[in-house]
């Protein structure tokens, strides 16, 4: 079952409003884990000056090393400073699509930030690292509650009806995804009949020599 | 595509207790000839004809002449009925040598012989500090461990960062050359030498290891092993993926590539991969397989997961590839490939074991050092080699190179927690074509139109696994699906033709062998088909395994053993 209740939430789907802008950092930016990765795009964005309510990353694919990029949504329309501070922070591109004179950075990341940018406004792709209402879902909260709380469209179970009743582990890390234009949150059975999300900020390590 | 008719048979159809010992099971692949010097360089010769030789002649059991256009079809891969017995194991044991594993090279010997296993691969993660110091830290660990074992078979392997992609077993025979293969394949084709920059001692050629730029190093490096074969530096050469859907980074298309590139080394995956206790409640807090991963930058998109199903998660403790039915491994076999499973520890550290790593550097010097024993019990994620999960494999003898080629024909079976003992299966024409028949990971045939009898025989748990129940075997599915020859898209991840046809349950009280039969009426298609049994603990709707839940998996209170699948030609 997919959990929908946009009455609740009192307001239109979060994707098409406010100001999007891309960036792509370079390869070098941040490597470790994801979690890891997100705090330093986060940390770009705000050292930039840029005011994020929605932050997302995204891989893309376009060349034969899979990339990082990201996409956010600004309550202001940014100025060209601030994205060339951003650029500069991720030692990559930022741009504000539709605005060409407004890229910083190389072309080619220029190109991939504005694919991210625009992916995620059309709601297709993105995975959602910082959103509106984010900070109030802690601990273990009621699927419903995370619906009608946040920007999160739906909780949707894998493999599982979610009922709006059924509590969710967030563990403090919810990274819901854009999907078909709507922030889904997928989340999996787990211990003591809870729901947690599928993505969890530490899995297992897993050990090589490299 | 046509699709094999089933066929109920009548009461004589049900399971039969039996009572007597069981017998070494039966089913020889191995041509006599296969030894002498004209087999072999005829071997070599087929296997250098790449798929033109057809999937039953790069299976390690090849037929006496090759099937080219116009010339006669190839005989049987894997006949039943032959001698042979089954010889536990485990290709994935990590020691001292691995930064994340601690046990001496013995202590891992030691317990995969407490614990019932007749053979053993060493397989310490690859990367600049293994390839610089370990492997000659290892090699001499392996050989005093032959000697105070002499009757386990310790095999010297690695575990290999494959290049644009997961870990992978590799592993050859003892020889005079085995170290120096090794050594070489390591320094030229590890994902990680290759990442790692060059001014910190790698080559700096690819991004990541897991990146996409890495995917011709593979084939190469698969070529390469190929090569050593075929050169006699070693008489076999195997790979095969370990835990390929944990970080989604195995494609199918990378899986058709390995395989294509050298199909005499590249031959299978973890059907289910080690770290079994990881998600005992209470213990390590993760996933059954520590299979507890999402997306990555080079995961491959079409494993995303969805409100049906997470590829990312253990069904039933076994990798998501292959227990779907109709999922990756399906897709292979349906395509004809021979592609086969098997199960294994990955023992880094114990469940409840009380030691923790040594102190010493292991990127400076290629170990952790001796273990410390704290005396505290620690909640590891993994089992001793052979405690929970084994490889049967089916062999003419009990040698390196042939428990290695009985591999590389997919005579084997992946069981855990003892569920079964032994498993014999046979595929025969009933009339007309192959009668005698073939047994598993075999090639068999028969004239259109006519019908396929596969007959199981089951030796069941007599004692107690080590979860301390004798484990019962409640039900057996034959599944089967036609074989529609090379997919046009590589990524190709499902096979919609393939179910299960007809589940078994053995008699309340059935004890010692039991065995079930199916026909197939009215062939008129190339299938194959394949057999797996649960304890039917924790079963779907449709009798599926059930996705694990992290931090809730009892792995001795769901139990599956998985079979390698049987051909069927049409002729």
């Amino acid at each position: 079952m997919v959990l929908r209740q946009p009455c609740l939430r009192g307001r239109p789907l979060s994707t098409g409003q406010g100001h999007w802008i891309g960036a792509a950092p370079s390869p070098e930016f941040a490597g470790g884990t994801a979690a890891h990765a997100d705090a330093a795009c986060l940390a770009a964005l705000d050292g930039a000056g840029l005011a994020a309510e929605l932050v997302c990353t995204h891989t893309d694919r376009a060349a034969r090393v899979a990339a990082l990029t990201l996409s956010a949504r600004l309550a202001e329309p940014p100025d060209d400073r601030h994205l060339a501070d951003l650029a500069r922070r991720l030692g990559g591109a930022a741009v504000r699509p539709g605005a060409a004179e407004a890229a910083s950075g190389a072309a080619s990341g220029a190109e991939a930030a504005a694919r991210a940018a625009a992916s995620a406004r059309a709601g297709e792709d993105g995975r959602c690292v910082r959103f509106p209402g984010q900070d109030a879902l802690t601990g273990v909260v009621a699927a419903g509650r995370i619906a009608a709380e946040s920007a999160i469209d739906r909780v949707a179970g894998v493999g599982v009806a979610v009922h709006p009743d059924a509590l969710v582990d967030t563990r403090d890390f919810l990274r819901p995804v854009f999907r078909g234009g709507a922030l889904v949150l997928l989340v999996e059975p787990a211990a003591g009949g809870l729901l947690r999300p599928a993505e969890i900020e530490h899995p297992h390590a897993c050990c090589g020599g490299h | 595509m046509t699709h094999p008719h089933d066929h109920d048979h009548g009461p004589h159809d049900h399971a039969h207790p039996h009572h007597h010992e069981p017998e070494p099971v039966a089913g020889s692949w191995r041509d006599p000839d296969d030894d002498h010097p004209l087999s072999i360089a005829r071997r070599r010769f087929l296997a250098g004809m790449g798929a033109a030789a057809g999937a039953a002649a790069l299976s390690g059991a090849l037929p006496a002449v090759p099937a080219a256009a116009g010339e006669r079809p190839p005989a049987p891969a894997n006949p039943w009925g032959g001698r042979y017995r089954w010889f536990a194991g485990d290709h994935h044991i990590h020691t001292k040598y691995s930064p994340d594993a601690q046990y001496e090279v013995a202590t891992q010997v030691a317990k995969a012989r407490e614990y019932g296993l007749d053979w053993v691969v060493i397989t310490d993660h690859g990367g600049v500090a293994h390839q610089k110091f370990s492997i000659d830290q290892v090699a001499p660990d392996i050989e005093a461990a032959r000697l105070a074992y002499r009757d386990m078979l310790v095999y010297q392997g690695l575990e290999w960062n494959i290049p644009g992609a997961e870990h992978a077993t590799v592993f050859l025979p003892p020889g005079r050359d085995t170290v120096e293969i090794l050594r070489a394949f390591e320094a030229g084709y590890d994902g990680g030498v290759l990442s790692t920059p060059v001014s910190a001692g790698g080559r700096g050629l690819i991004a990541r290891s897991t990146s996409a730029d890495g995917e011709p190093y593979a084939l190469e490096a698969l070529r390469y092993l190929d090569r050593q074969v075929r050169s006699g530096r070693t008489e076999i050469a195997l790979m095969l993926a370990n835990h390929p859907a944990r970080r989604g980074v195995d494609s199918p298309h990378e899986l058709r590539g390995w395989r294509d590139a050298a199909p005499g080394v590249a031959v299978g995956m973890e059907g289910a991969p080690g770290h079994q206790a990881a998600g005992i409640p209470g213990a390590s807090g993760g996933a059954r397989g520590y299979y507890e991963s999402s997306p990555g930058q080079d995961s491959f998109p079409g494993y995303a997961p969805t409100e049906s199903e997470n590829p990312y998660r253990t069904y039933g403790g076994f990798d998501w590839m292959t227990a779907k039915v109709g999922g990756v491994w399906d897709s292979l076999l349906a395509e004809g490939l021979p592609w086969w499973i098997t199960s294994t520890s990955d023992s880094h550290q114990v469940y409840l074991d009380t030691h923790t790593p040594g102190t010493q550097d292991h990127a400076s010097t290629g170990s952790r050092g001796a273990p410390v024993d704290t005396g505290v019990p620690r909640p590891y994620g993994d089992y001793w080699p052979g405690y929970y999960s084994s490889t049967l494999v089916g062999a003419r003898s009990r040698s390196y190179v042939d428990i290695m080629r009985g591999l590389q024909a997919g005579a084997a079976v992946a069981v855990h927690g003892g569920l079964i003992e032994g498993l014999d299966l046979r595929v025969r024409a009933r009339e007309d074509g192959d009668t005698r028949g073939v047994t598993v990971g075999g090639r068999t045939y028969v004239r259109r139109g006519g019908d396929v009898q596969v007959e199981i025989w089951i030796d069941l748990a007599r004692r107690p696994n080590h979860g301390g129940a004798v484990p019962r075997l409640a039900k057996v599915d034959l599944i089967a699906g036609p074989v529609t020859g090379a997919a046009g898209d590589r990524d190709t991840m499902s096979a919609p033709g393939t179910r299960v046809v007809r589940t078994f349950e053995p008699a309340r009280g059935a004890h010692g062998r039991v065995r079930f039969s199916h026909t197939f009426t009215d062939v008129e298609g190339p299938f194959y088909l394949r057999v797996r049994g649960s304890d039917g603990n924790r079963l779907t709707g449709a009798g599926d395994p059930v996705m694990d839940v992290p931090a809730d998996a009892d792995p001795w209170a769901d139990l599956w053993f998985y079979a390698n699948p049987v051909f069927v030609d049409v002729r």
